[in-house]
């Protein structure tokens, strides 16, 4: 019950920053064209922020993507299976998607820890250690991952 | 061989019901594997944030953004209102105000789904409560929402000039004149068949209305074509990055939203949660696609397939022919922004050797993927109307035929004139 909490205070978290990051996107971009095109004047930083905000917004916007079924699928075969055996079915398809969240997970850890340890900074005019926006990665990622756990405990849910 | 085993997989994923994104991505992973092993698969990170970390792509969260920001807010609503005033007149009535609101909605939105469900939930009702044909009726939103990524913003560019690196102002320039001839061409069919069979459209006489209220039509329209002027104006006078004239878009769209639609701040974080779901499956697709493109450039198929295609000397109609083909195929069994970024990869050396214009095709490709996305058992637009709708999926599949052929024809239309498309970019500025 209180793992069930702290999940759900996670996913609304990460649900919310991704909600964030995307508004951050709209302000800087916007906010670049109106230094430009009235004050000759430029953040410098824009670009590169706004990109890193697509990142963050994408992975961390992914669990909940995932636990409100907003995902793409295809639902002609499973519509045709049987009632009693539909949820052994839908665990089988989450036991796939896990294996293939876990596997991502796993080299992007592996990534961002190479990009901590050779402290690799951005071009930009701020040196931004690189590895701080590529967290966003492996955060989302393996939330991605308990969401996708949470369904195979509870197939039933609407999917 | 490698290439065909992991393709079929992919499909038996996708049709056993696992979601696209985990199915091309799975996909994807076995093809790393099989041809890397363990070592291949830890450039995964690399990929994955070369991919991602883009800022052209951070267009298609703005404009979604910008979409359901004016959706939320109502002053969509607002739009089909004063469109149907003027349109319905013509024969076809509100089938007619279908297409041109989807049309108009598309001007603001890059997306077919969000088209058809944005002009869908609030042309239905009235359609099926008037009497109107329900195939028609389901067919004209699902066809008409296919005009979101042909008329600008497009994600489906967004993501096709991600990809092939080439402008994604000048591909939005170009499916202008092709989707307002879409456009046209819809409105004529649907006006015919309501000449020769008025029971599909019972009649929107003047003399049960009053005349046209002009005052409070324009104050209708007036908001979103704002909108729209700033932002493909921006682009076109090359004042703006289709990034930044999402961003400026969708900041326009707020004030808009507040001034004559509804937009209050737990309705704008509605529309910014929305926004994150939808741009993060999608985005999802295009990162598992991109780990499917790196492994088909270690394998190099793509170059082998190229270098294949050129021995054979096909001729360059020949070889539109196939790729037409390629597609109609596809587009029935595969998910259509998926199809587009797994076969770019492959397709992009080919095209160039070829010496095809990339821009033209990008908008060939673009009236593909619609077919696509009509086409079942997997055209989404289908599945949109069928979400807000009582009738049977049978239905909207062959209301929409008519749709799909004009669609089908417009392809060969551009072939043959593919000035229709390579005018207005050649005209930008920049």
């Amino acid at each position: 019950m209180i793992l069930k909490t702290i999940a759900n205070l996670l996913f609304a978290a990460s649900a919310r920053l991704a909600d964030l990051a995307i508004a951050a996107m709209m302000v800087l971009v916007a906010l670049e064209i109106l230094l430009r095109s009235l004050f000759a004047s430029s953040l410098l930083i824009a670009d590169e922020f706004a990109a890193y905000a697509l990142v963050a917004a994408t992975f961390l916007g992914l669990p909940i993507a995932i636990r409100e079924a907003a995902l793409f699928r295809f639902e002609g075969l499973l519509n045709r299976i049987p009632d009693s055996w539909r949820p052994l079915y839908e665990r089988f398809l989450y036991l796939l998607a896990i294996l293939v969240a876990a596997i991502l997970l796993t080299y992007l850890i592996q990534f961002v820890e190479s990009s901590a340890r050779r402290g690799i900074v951005s071009h930009g005019r701020i040196e931004v250690p690189i590895w701080i926006p590529q967290l966003m990665m492996p955060l989302g990622m393996g939330l991605s991952l308990l969401a996708l756990i949470e369904r195979l405990l509870a197939p039933s849910g609407k999917a | 061989m490698l290439p065909l085993v992991v393709f079929l997989v992919f499909l038996g994923l996708l049709m056993g019901g696992l979601w696209a994104p985990f199915s091309i991505a799975a996909a994807a992973l076995l093809y790393i594997y099989l041809e890397g092993g363990v070592f291949g698969l830890r450039a995964i990170g690399l990929a994955s944030w070369g991919g991602l970390y883009s800022f052209t792509l951070t267009a298609v969260p703005l404009f979604l953004l910008m979409a359901e920001v004016l959706l939320q807010s109502g002053v969509a609503n607002r739009v089909y209102r004063g469109l149907s005033r003027i349109v319905r007149r013509l024969p076809g009535g509100l089938l007619q105000t279908n297409i041109v609101g989807c049309a108009v909605f598309s001007a603001i939105s890059g997306s077919s789904v969000a088209t058809a469900a944005g002009i869908g939930t609030v042309a239905m009702p009235q359609l099926l409560q008037r009497g109107y044909s329900r195939k028609l009726s389901a067919g004209s939103l699902a066809g008409g929402g296919t005009l979101g990524i042909l008329i600008p913003p497009s994600i489906a560019m967004i993501i096709y000039g991600t990809f092939t690196e080439t402008s994604v102002s000048q591909l939005f320039m170009a499916g202008i004149i092709p989707g307002l001839m879409t456009v046209a061409l819809f409105m004529l069919l649907i006006g015919v068949l309501a000449l020769i069979k008025p029971s599909i459209a019972p009649r929107e006489t003047a003399t049960e209305e009053p005349p046209v209220n002009w005052t409070e039509t324009a104050a209708d329209l007036l908001p979103f074509s704002l909108v729209i002027l700033v932002t493909l104006g921006s682009i076109y006078f090359g004042i703006a990055t289709p990034t930044e004239a999402a961003a400026v878009g969708s900041v326009i769209s707020i004030a808009v939203g507040v001034i004559w639609g509804n937009l209050s701040w737990s309705v704008f974080l509605t529309a910014l949660r929305n926004t994150t779901r939808t741009s993060a499956s999608l985005l999802f697709i295009v990162l598992a696609a991109f780990l499917f493109s790196y492994a088909i450039g270690i394998d190099g198929f793509g170059r082998d397939l190229s270098a294949w295609l050129l021995e054979q000397e096909l001729s360059k109609p020949m070889l539109l022919l196939a790729i037409i083909l390629l597609y109609l195929i596809l587009g029935c069994v595969v998910e259509s922004i998926g199809i587009m970024v797994i076969t770019l990869p492959v397709l992009y050396p080919i095209l160039l050797a070829y010496d095809i214009d990339l821009i033209w095709f990008g908008v060939v490709l673009v009236l593909l993927i619609e077919l696509g996305q009509l086409t079942p058992p997997l055209g989404i637009n289908l599945f949109v109307i069928q979400s807000i709708w009582e009738g049977k999926l049978e239905e909207v599949v062959q209301g929409t035929i008519p749709f799909f052929l004009i669609i089908f024809a417009m392809v060969f239309v551009l072939w043959t004139v593919p000035e229709l498309a390579t005018w207005l970019p050649s005209l930008m500025v920049n």
